[in-house]
Parts: C-alpha cells; sequence; structure tokens
C-alpha cells in the first residue's frame, strides 16, 4: 500500500486543526494516496453520524437519572438501571398474579374457610443479606417478613 | 420554583454573622454560568449541581455509551460519574471547563471499566475484524448510512482502550485535539498520533467487512 507524509495533514485538516500543509486541498488533487484518505475519513464520519444521533437522556428521564445520583451521593450506592427494571418487573408480576387470584376465586359469603391451623415451622432466604422473622397478627395471620439488606434495590 | 441560594455577603446581627439568603427562580439557575454553578454546588447546593447535569448529562452519557455500546451500562455510569464529580467538586478550581473536567472523569471511568470486565478488545488490538455486515452486504452493493453505522459499531469493538477513546472523543464528541489531550491527560502529539492509528485500524477492519469508500 502506498502512503504519502502528507497524510496526517490532511487528517489534521479534515478535523480542523492546523496542519503545516499550506494548500491541501491542491495536494489532495494530485495526490492519489490522500484522495483515498479523505474518502476514507469521510465516510467514518458518515457512519458516525448515524449512529451518534439517537443515544441520549430524554427530558422526561431526568428525574429517575437526578433520583439515582441523589441516592449515590447520600448513601453510597446507587440504584442500578438493571435494579430498577427488576424491581418494576417484580412488582408488576405480583400485581398480575393478585389480580389473577381475584378475578378465578371470587369472594363470595358461602366460603369455606380453613379449618387446620396454620404455623410457621421455620423461614429461610437465599437472599444474600437478607433477615427474616416470623409471627402471628393479632387476629392470628401466619406473617413473614424478609428484610432486604440496605442498598440492594432501593 | 424557587431555591435558595446563599450569597457570599454576610452581615452583623445580634452579634452573630448571618449568612444572607436570596430566592432566586429556576430562570436565574438555568442561565447561571457553569462556574457560578460549580461554586454554588460547593457550598452544597443541590439545585445547581442537578442543573449541572441537566447541561451535561447526554455529554457524559454518549461518551459512556460509545465507550462501551449498552446503553444500561452507560446509564449506570453516567450516574456514577457524577456521584464522583459531585463528591470532587471542592477540588474543582476552574483551571479548564467543566465539561472538560467531567468528561476526564468520565474517560477514567470508562479505562477502569474496561480493565475490570477484561474485555476483549486487548487481545483483539492487533487483529481485524472478519465480519460481514448484517444483511449479507458486499462490496459491491451501495451501504446505506445505517449499514455502515452498524459496519462502525463493529469495528469499533476491535480497537484498543486508548484507540477507542482517541477515535469516540473525536468522532462522537467531535472535541479538538488541545480538548482531547486534556480528558486523555496527554500530548497533544500523542492525540493525534492514537486517533490516527485507530483510524486506520478501524478503516482496515471496515476494509476487511467489504467496506471501501465510494461503497
Amino acid at each position: 500500500m502506498s502512503t504519502c507524509k502528507f497524510e496526517t495533514d490532511v487528517e489534521r485538516w479534515f478535523d480542523g486543526e492546523t496542519t503545516s500543509l499550506t494548500n491541501v486541498e491542491a495536494h489532495i488533487r494530485e495526490c492519489a494516496r490522500c484522495s483515498e484518505t479523505l474518502e476514507l475519513l469521510k465516510m467514518t464520519r458518515q457512519g458516525v453520524e448515524n449512529l451518534a444521533s439517537n443515544e441520549e437522556i430524554a427530558d422526561a428521564q431526568i428525574p429517575a437519572f437526578l433520583d439515582g445520583i441523589h441516592e449515590g451521593i447520600e448513601g453510597g450506592t446507587t440504584t442500578s438501571y438493571r435494579s430498577r427494571w427488576a424491581f418494576f418487573s417484580l412488582a408488576a408480576a405480583a400485581l398480575v398474579v393478585t389480580v389473577s387470584s381475584i378475578s378465578v376465586m371470587p369472594f363470595s359469603p358461602d366460603r369455606v374457610g380453613a379449618e387446620v391451623e396454620t404455623e410457621i415451622e421455620s423461614v429461610t432466604t437465599d437472599i444474600e443479606g437478607a433477615t427474616t422473622e416470623s409471627f402471628h397478627t393479632d387476629n392470628d395471620t401466619p406473617t413473614v417478613w424478609v428484610n432486604l439488606p440496605d442498598g440492594d434495590l432501593w | 420554583m424557587n431555591v435558595s441560594i446563599p450569597l457570599t455577603t454576610e452581615f452583623m446581627y445580634d452579634n452573630s454573622i448571618v449568612e444572607q439568603y436570596d430566592e432566586i427562580d429556576l430562570t436565574a439557575l438555568k442561565e447561571a454560568s457553569d462556574l457560578q454553578l460549580v461554586r454554588w454546588a460547593q457550598t452544597n447546593h443541590m439545585d445547581a449541581f442537578d442543573e449541572l447535569v441537566r447541561r451535561y448529562r447526554n455529554d457524559v452519557f454518549g461518551l459512556a455509551f460509545h465507550y462501551i455500546r449498552n446503553r444500561e451500562e452507560a446509564w449506570d455510569m453516567s450516574q456514577e460519574v457524577f456521584i464522583k464529580a459531585y463528591k470532587a467538586i471542592g477540588r474543582f478550581r476552574g483551571d479548564s471547563a467543566f465539561k472538560t473536567w467531567l468528561l476526564r472523569i468520565t474517560a477514567n471511568r470508562c479505562k477502569d471499566f474496561f480493565k475490570k470486565r477484561k474485555l476483549a478488545t486487548v487481545a483483539m488490538e492487533n487483529t481485524i475484524v472478519e465480519q460481514t455486515v448484517s444483511g449479507g452486504v458486499t462490496p459491491e452493493e451501495k451501504l446505506s448510512s445505517s449499514e455502515l453505522g452498524k459496519a462502525i459499531e463493529t469495528a469499533l469493538e476491535s480497537l484498543s482502550e486508548k484507540h477507542r477513546s482517541a477515535f469516540v472523543l473525536r468522532e462522537f464528541e467531535g472535541m479538538s485535539y488541545d480538548n482531547m489531550a486534556e480528558v486523555l491527560g496527554c500530548s497533544t502529539g500523542t492525540v493525534m498520533s492514537r486517533l490516527h492509528h485507530a483510524r486506520k485500524k478501524l478503516q482496515q477492519s471496515l476494509l476487511a467487512m467489504g467496506i471501501k469508500e465510494g461503497n
């Protein structure tokens, strides 16, 4: 492949920087190598312009973006984009299950109540750093709490 | 919306110094210079810092995205950059433009990201990507802009972190060589050399994909 000592000058000229070559355009007309270099530079920039146009944080996303920064400043950790989506996905799934259960098993006045008393024997979780506790509420409903570690999800 | 911004003036009241606060509206924040916002942020005014985030979010996000090519990770990294900037803002003296300072933090974070992930870019530094553009474009076919964009995206993967930095700052951020040198912490000569080699390697990769000028 042929080379030309003014190739880097052509590159600098293309980038709008000063160059030692005074008449770059005239040189490009005479030099096949530099003419080819210029075409390659133009082609690359054309492709980049197409890639660069659509990656931004839209105005509507600013509050969420700022929230993450504020959390990071105050708490030392940020809620990652993935965690946020994971949380919303879980919440949405839970909502769907709840609504489906209600529609499949509607409440009726003559429902048969559970005769067997439920007791919690043990509670464990695979979530790292989480703690669990169980108790019965005032109306004797067995209840399990899973306490997530600080900074996890929220 | 009104925000409370402390003025530098102080006055004596009942033998104690009282910092005088003034109410300014959001318009004033928007019209303030970067340096003024930085000074306010240095006195722990989050509203002023938030305005800086609004101004430069896309510069930081764009740079992060073009480095790591993943929107979610670029989002997280951009937030980390602003958190780091807020924590370090007390040390910002105004020797360079705030944007340049911010992008330097971004470039350093991206460098760390590459190290941490041990991306294949280092191993591929001296190789040519031999892939075809999706859709099976042949050299004889004219490339559309989007196809060329995809090809460049693929070819970018073949660049080392240093070469990619130079290329991204110049082509995606439109920075001058001097600004690039400030962001990358090297001389202008080094910037030119890295950019030249980045372009050469990129062009080699494109040629290997069957893409050449005039397609």
